[in-house]
Formats: structure tokens, sequence, C-alpha cells
């Protein structure tokens, strides 16, 4: 998995590339906590690149949007493939985050 | 004058002759009378009496002639007792390489081994304490296995990286080393092998063939009994024994290491028999429900579950889930979700509230863990003819019709330890009893991947129970598995499948 971070604005885009799984996910909650560290509180995470998340990975993610909410921030993803936001369907996590099509639109009025 | 002839040799301390030139010489006075001495040159308190009368012979008698005689012989005669003692200690030294290797020939123990060298070689080397110190790579510390002179089991382990322990510096610099220390304040109080002042530590090495060599523990020697110094030679001898055991001690090593990973195998064999025995016997629904199960852990324990229980009036509780993440983590956390489901389940409230109240059971130790469970649960009810459900994020539950249609029976609320609080909500659906199925299963089912790292997938399983979905729940059950099996015999995950017909 590639992580890369970019800003826009005040919002922290971070790009996951590749399979977002029990080997990576530790990279990922790093790169978040660091931005929030930084004062960073509005992230959009970009799974244009994201192939696959494992049970681990969607742990990751929900401890990620647990920690930015306790310090006042949001999450919101972006683009996932059918296969992704299928599984968020049928595990009813899309209830339990801000998804969007693609990066453009998440990024309108965030 | 009286001579004695021949002269005999007196040997005591000097009674202080007088001096007479280069000699000293005198009369000596016992109780039986008197005599005269003159010493042996050379040698300290040995002298020939020469006269009876205790007076000086005024001419030489032929006895003091054999005098110089007698010192050559006594030079010999101490050369030789040097001699037999330096072959003495020679062949305390080979006896103690050789005791040894018959020591590492007749034990298995590394501990029993290690005590009983340590023994020798303190008794030929002539310490009050010494230790046998093998490193622990996990903890990066050296711990004593044997010592002399003070218990091994009492002795603190030593950090590779402590700056204060000769033992320690003696193993990162894999080089023996010999000298002094001063024994007191904190670094006697921190290294209480070394009391006395003067300390040899030797490493101990081994080196698998056509690798190089690894230093693997150390051997430590102090409190001389005679001179409170080591000598080179000392050196040489706890070198050579060093080098003898390093490879029993790395055998040793590893044998132990073999040992605790066949108890870790064993306890988990036994984990693995106790969680089996946590899921229930499909038995125990005879003449209620048909139900076949078949429950594959990727390790010795693995996270998938499932229950099932006669509720009465025709009803049928079952459930079946995944905890997230694998092996003894997520077994644990599982054993904790059936033993609560156990208890929910027997309550006999409606599916939501089932869930709900397992959730309660469970919170605090999902989110401590970071793990979650998925879990559908429903009741089966041949009277009503309903299927009433609650589903925590679990995709993988299906209604499969006479007509060879399926249905999904989607979540009704997102993982337990995910969602928060959130409600749950219920589903509930008609049931022809005797011909619908319900399907069950776990991700790492349709998930095992394949030649070209195709997935079994979800298409050709509902494919499968569809086709088979006539047979009774056994066959059902066994086919799949079978073809699961057959396109991916490496289980990467735990894989589920549970049938169940009212």
């Amino acid at each position: 998995m590639g992580l890369t971070t970019t800003t826009k604005g005040d919002v922290t885009i971070v790009e996951v590339e590749g399979q977002l799984t029990v080997g990576n996910r530790q990279d990922l909650k790093h790169v978040v906590q660091e931005a929030a560290d930084g004062g960073a509180r509005k992230f959009l995470l970009d799974c244009t690149e994201t192939g696959y998340i494992d049970s681990s990975g969607l742990g990751a993610l929900v401890t990620i949007s647990k920690r930015v909410r306790e310090i006042g921030g949001q999450i919101r993803l972006a683009a996932l493939n059918d296969d992704l936001r299928s599984l968020f369907e049928l595990t009813k996590l899309d209830t339990l985050f801000a998804i969007y099509p693609d990066r453009q639109q998440a990024l309108d009025g965030y | 004058m009286s001579v004695t002839d021949p002269p005999r040799l007196v040997a005591g301390e000097d009674p202080g002759w007088v001096l007479d030139g280069e000699l000293s010489e005198g009369p000596r006075t016992t109780p039986g009378g008197s005599s005269w001495l003159i010493p042996v040159p050379e040698s300290i308190g040995l002298w020939l009496e020469i006269a009876e009368d205790g007076k000086r012979p005024t001419a030489t008698p032929r006895a003091a002639l054999v005098a110089p005689l007698l010192e050559r012989l006594l030079a010999s005669e101490r050369e030789a007792e040097r001699l037999w003692q330096e072959l003495n200690v020679r062949y305390a030294e080979i006896d103690l390489l050789y005791a040894i290797s018959e020591i590492l020939g007749h034990t298995v123990r590394l501990e029993e081994a290690a005590r009983t060298i340590i023994r020798q070689v303190s008794r030929v080397v002539k310490v009050r304490r010494a230790s046998i110190l093998v490193w622990d790579e996990t903890l990066d510390q050296l711990n004593v296995v044997a010592a002399q002179g003070f218990e091994a089991r009492h002795a603190e382990p030593i950090p590779i990286d402590d700056p204060t322990s000769i033992a320690a510096r003696a193993f990162r610099e894999q080089r023996s080393l010999i000298g002094r220390v001063k024994a007191t304040g904190t670094d006697a109080d921190r290294t209480p092998f070394y009391q006395g002042e003067a300390y040899l530590s030797v490493p101990i090495s081994y080196a698998a063939p056509g690798t190089i060599a690894n230093c693997i523990g150390v051997i430590n020697l102090t409190d001389r009994i005679e001179e409170d110094q080591f000598t080179p030679r000392d050196r040489k001898l706890v070198s050579a024994v060093a080098g003898q055991i390093g490879a029993a001690i790395e055998n040793a090593r590893l044998a132990s290491r073999e040992r605790e990973q066949q108890r870790l195998e064993a306890e988990l064999d036994l984990a693995h028999d106790l969680q089996a025995k946590l899921m229930p016997d499909p038995d125990t629904l005879r003449g209620e429900a048909e139900v076949a199960v078949t429950c594959l852990p990727a390790s010795s324990v693995g996270g998938d579950f499932y229950s099932f229980l006669g509720l009465g009036g025709g009803r049928v509780g079952v459930m079946l889930g995944d905890v997230s993440s694998h092996g003894v983590s997520a077994a644990l956390v599982m054993a904790l979700v059936l033993s609560a489901a156990g208890i929910h389940i027997a309550t006999s409230v409606p599916p939501a509230e089932t869930l709900r109240r397992l959730r309660e059971s469970l919170v605090a130790k999902l989110s401590s863990t970071e793990m979650y469970a998925s879990v559908f649960y429903g009741v089966l009810d041949r009277e009503a003819g309903t299927l009433s459900y609650a589903n925590a994020g679990h995709p993988y539950a299906f209604r499969i019709l006479p007509d060879g249609s399926a249905e999904r029976l989607e979540a009704t609320a997102p993982p337990l330890g995910l969602g928060g609080v959130s409600e749950i909500g219920q589903g509930e659906i008609s049931w022809s009893p005797g011909t619908d199925l319900l399907a069950l299963w776990t991700d790492g089912l349709i998930e095992a991947s394949g030649e070209g790292d195709q997935r079994f997938g979800e298409q050709r399983l509902l494919e499968h129970l569809v086709a088979l979905r006539s047979e009774d729940a056994d066959t059902i059950v066994g086919t799949i598995m079978a073809k699961v099996d057959a396109f991916s015999p490496e289980l990467e995950d735990d894989r589920t499948l549970l049938v169940m017909r009212i």
C-alpha cells in the first residue's frame, strides 16, 4: 500500500493505493494521527486506487474516524470501487461514513 | 672430636646458628646432646649434621663434601616435584575437557550439563564463584543457567547492552576479558557474580556449518581460591571449555525452542478442541430442524463461530458470525461472544434485542482490542412460517428458495464493535418449512483464492447452493466444502458454512 498525503485548503487528502489490510493499517493510522497532531481536522480518504480492504482495514477506518471525531474533526471517503462500495453497504458501514462518488464531490462544501 | 658418619639430614627452623664466614652454621643442642650442623647450600631449612659432639670439626669431614651433591640432588627433586605438580594440573585440565565431552555426551538437559561443567571448571581453575550465561535472543539478555558459589535461579538476567556488566561486554565484543574489578558500591550490587577482584569472562560461540560463529553465551569466573588473579593459561583452558560446550548449548537452545513450540502447539490443539466444544452439535436440534455445519479455522483456533438452539414451540434460533482478525486473540473474543450469545439466545427475546444485549456484553472487550464481530442471528418459526432476524454487518446470509432464487438477508446494523450504540434493526420474511433453505457462511469461504489469485466468490457459491438445494443438509455442506477445498487447498482464513431447514 502506498499513502500520499496532500492538502487542499484546510482539507488533508490521503490517497490510499493498493490494499488496506492487517499488514499496513497502522501506517494509515499514523499518517492521519500525525496530520491531526499538526492541527488538521478535515480529512478526505481518496480510494480511487484502493483495490481491497480486509476486515482489519475496515476496523482501522472506523478507529481513525472515531479518533478524528473525538478531536472535533471529520472524515470523508471518496471514490470507492464497486466491490468496496458494496462491502460498505452490505455491512452497513456506509451508515458510519460520509461516502462520496469522487474526490471533487467530497471536497465540494467541505 | 666425633664425626657423624654418615651425616644425617636435619630439617627445621633456623635455630640461630653462629655466623661463620659465608655459611651460617653452628651447634644444635637437643635433650640428647649437642651436634654441629652445616646448611645445605641453596636450600632453606635443611642442614647436615656432621659432628656429634657439638663442636665444629677442625678438618672438613668427608660428610661435608657431599653437601654440593646433596644440593644438586635436592634441586632435581624440587624440579621433579614442580614437574609433577605441573603434570597434575595439565592432567586435571585434560581430564576436565574429557569429562566435559563425557557430560555432553550423556545429558540432554542444558541446565544439568551446565551445572556439572561449571562445577568441574571451578575445581580445576580454583574459583569459588562461576557461572554459565546463555543468550536469550527474544529478550536480548544473558540468563544464568548454571552457577557455582551462588544460586543460578536468584541471579538477575543481564541485558546485553548493560554498560556495567563484564559478561555483557565479553558477549558484545566477542572476546574473553581478563582483569580486575573493584567489587564495591553499585557495581557489586549490579553484578553479583563479581565479588572477588580478579575476573575471567569468556564468550561461548557456535558456528553452524558454513556460517560465521555467533556468540551464544558467556562463562564467568571470579573469587579465585589461591592468588586473586587469572593467568593466560586459565583463559586458554576456559576458552577450550567454551569451544567445547558451544555446540551443546546451541543444540540445547534449539531443543528448548522446539519443546516450547510443541508445548504451544499442544495448547493450541487443546484450545481448538475447547473451541469446537463451545459450538453445538447438530444432533441437539434433532426433530426440530435439519442442520449441517462445517467450521474450519485457518490456524488451530479461529474467529468464526456459530450457535443454534431449540427455543420451543417450533422455533429455532441460529447465529453465525466472524470476529475480525485471526489467531488466539480472535479466538478469545470468539469464545466470549459465544458464551454471551448462549445466554442471550436462551432468553428468547426478539433477534434485534438479542444482538443489542450481545453488543452490550462485548462492547468493552471489542473496543479495547480494536476488534469487531459481524453477526447474523435469526429465529425460524415453523408454526408462524416466518424468519425474523437481525444482522450486524454480516453480508453472507441467504435464503435459497425452491424455485432456485437466492435472497440476501441484509444487514440491519453495522458490525458489533464498529457502530457504537446505533440502532439495530430487525427484518422478517415468510418461510416455507421443509423447502426454504437458510445458508450462512463467512468471508473466508468465498474469498478462498485459487489459481491466478481468482476467488471462489459469492456467485459461484450461490450457484452450488441453488443446484444442491433439494439435497439433505449434510450433502450440501459436504459437497460445497469439498469444492472450495479443491479450488483452494490452502486455508488462508477461517471457512464456515451452515445450512438449515425447519
